[in-house]
């Protein structure tokens, strides 16, 4: 698979606190990478690190192939967007006029593009109103705007969420979303709404105390969420056969427990477990959601 | 670089703080002719126009760290800086532009203050009376001055990120510059002598004797070095005509690079948020 980025072991101490702690992720290219974890957890020093604000105290990261010890990883940047907490947008000028500047920052000199980006992003009607006066949502929006000048192939967006009313966080929903299918950027979302993250993304990596402590893909989790039976058994080997032959989705967890997945009529699945001489000790129905899942991850109650 | 300064220009004339410190320029520009013209007028004043070229120095460094604060600290407190960094702009180009992009307004200022001194002060003061070559080497002072006041305020603003505790330091820090100069400059021009008031058989006599606080070949020496190296103490230099000003833009280039090299070094190392 094609990372677009990958850390190595990444570190980073502001004096005795570790903010990440040999913290690996790997981004898959045209993915949309869901970075979960609480407050603190280590996501913003993260995109911190990678887009160049700050440096590592060990430990390497690659973007697009390219290690950050790499001279080359200035060019590499450019074909970064990114929004890193709050959007990086002049607040006395207009929603135009940022775009000019990010364009010339850029060395753009064709300003055509403007227009077809404040479409994209839903602001094509706001003319020479500043950006002190736009709502929340409006200033995220140009802030992706201004992120997507110069074309880059992978953007970077820090809680993009936080503080939008709920029309705002439909209308970036919406704009992540098409971005990444339109467009086909990789786009790495940091987010502690673990539902809102859900809704967009292809892969997750769940951080906790600086480091990555789950990767997995959407599909993966989904199976995971769905409803799911625990099976105590005495030799869970001795059930393979049988849920293969019959279709039955499964996961062996250890040697005395099996997860059963989807919608199964349990005294039925129990007869015929009998019937070919399947005993089982003990069965439990579980419901796993998204916020179960992170929680068991991150150890629940003691990490709160 | 290109692209960084050419964002920036569009950037300083789009900037509010740019025109309002134009006009406060264009401001004190009339109001120093109105006060030469009045002089004139009372006591009879001759008022040479260079003098009027050069008063503008006395304030500069207020300017320079008012427009420097505000324009920079922009960056910071807007998060445009962030910008820069994630497109992959050297941190070393980020700064030497808005260096340069500083010394530009601040030149322009002081160009505007020039032509409006000229339309308005050459017709009722009479023409320049300084040689045209003793002229052009105060005015590459003056260029010099700029770019030592603006590295300082670019300093302040790029290694600190607050705005409001970055426009603090630099207004506080001419104001103390300010205040060492004008102590250092007094003392430089004590007499050698006073006139002391003495009573000799029940009449009071006036004797003339070495003034006590007259400093010493060691203090002066000390004292005209302070004058010489802080900005403002060669802004009052310039504005007096008081220095030779040959040797004035070496103390002013002095300035510029060490605080363009600390400057450089510090951000580099800067945690940018």
């Amino acid at each position: 698979m094609e990372y677009v980025l990958e850390t190595n072991n990444l570190k980073k101490v502001y004096r005795d606190f570790k903010a990440l702690n040999n913290l690996n992720i790997h981004v898959p290219k045209g993915s949309i990478y869901g970075l979960i974890g609480k407050n603190g957890a280590g996501k913003t020093t993260l995109i911190r690190l990678v887009c160049g604000l700050q440096k590592p105290t060990d430990g390497t990261y690659t973007i697009y192939g390219v290690k950050n010890s790499n001279p080359e990883i200035l060019k590499v940047r450019k074909r970064i967007g990114a929004i890193v907490e709050t959007p990086s947008i002049y607040q006395n000028m207009s929603a135009k006029d940022n775009l000019i500047e990010q364009f010339k920052l850029l060395g753009i000199p064709n300003l055509e593009e403007i227009d077809s980006l404040l479409e994209l992003v839903g602001l094509s009607n706001v003319g020479k109103k500043k950006v002190k006066h736009f709502s929340l949502g409006m200033k995220q929006r140009l802030g992706i705007a201004v992120a997507l000048a110069g074309n880059p192939d992978f953007l970077i967006l820090d809680e993009p969420i936080n503080g939008l009313d709920p029309q705002g966080i439909i209308e970036i929903r919406e704009l992540i979303l098409k971005l990444n299918k339109k467009k086909k950027i990789t786009i790495l979302v940091s987010s502690h709404y673990l539902d809102e993250l859900s809704k967009i993304a292809t892969c997750y990596g769940f951080v906790d105390s600086g480091q990555i402590i789950k990767e997995i893909s959407a599909e993966e989790l989904e199976k995971k969420m769905e409803q799911k039976i625990e099976l105590k058994v005495n030799e869970a080997k001795d059930f393979i056969l049988y849920f293969e032959k019959n279709n039955i989705n499964y996961e062996i967890v250890d040697n005395h427990t099996i997860n059963i997945y989807g919608k199964i009529n349990i005294p039925k699945f129990i007869n015929n477990l009998s019937k070919n001489n399947l005993q089982i000790n003990e069965i439990h129905e579980k419901e796993e959601s998204l916020e179960n899942y992170y929680m068991n991850l991150i150890g629940g109650d003691k990490n709160d | 670089m290109i692209r960084l300064l050419d964002a920036g220009l569009k950037r300083i004339f789009k900037s509010r703080i740019f025109w309002i410190i134009l006009f406060i320029v264009i401001g004190i520009a009339v109001m120093m002719i109105y006060n030469s013209y009045s002089d004139l007028k009372e006591f009879d004043e001759v008022v040479k126009i260079e003098t009027l070229f050069f008063n503008l120095t006395t304030v500069m460094g207020f300017i320079v760290a008012i427009f420097v604060s505000l324009f920079l600290g922009t960056e910071y407190s807007d998060g445009t800086i962030r910008n820069k960094i994630i497109m992959g702009h050297k941190r070393i180009k980020i700064y030497l532009s808005n260096l340069i992009l500083t010394v530009f307004a601040t030149v322009l200022f002081y160009i505007i203050y020039l032509i409006v001194i000229s339309i308005i002060g050459i017709p009722i003061f009479g023409g320049i009376t300084m040689s045209i070559s003793n002229l052009l080497l105060i005015f590459f002072d003056i260029f010099v001055l700029i770019c030592a006041y603006s590295s300082i305020a670019t300093f302040i603003s790029m290694i600190c990120s607050n705005i409001a505790i970055a426009t603090i330091v630099n207004i506080v820090l001419i104001l103390a510059m300010v205040m060492v100069s004008i102590s250092s400059m007094n003392i430089l021009s004590s007499p050698k002598t006073v006139v002391q008031s003495t009573m000799v058989d029940g009449a009071i006599q006036m004797v003339e004797v070495p003034n006590p606080r007259f400093p010493t070949e060691n203090e002066r020496n000390f004292h005209q070095q302070v004058v010489n190296v802080l900005p403002t103490g060669q802004s009052f230099q310039i504005a007096g005509q008081t220095a030779d000003p040959k040797i004035l833009s070496l103390y002013s280039g002095g300035v510029t690079i060490i605080f363009m090299g600390i400057g450089l070094y510090l951000f580099q190392r800067k945690e940018l948020k």
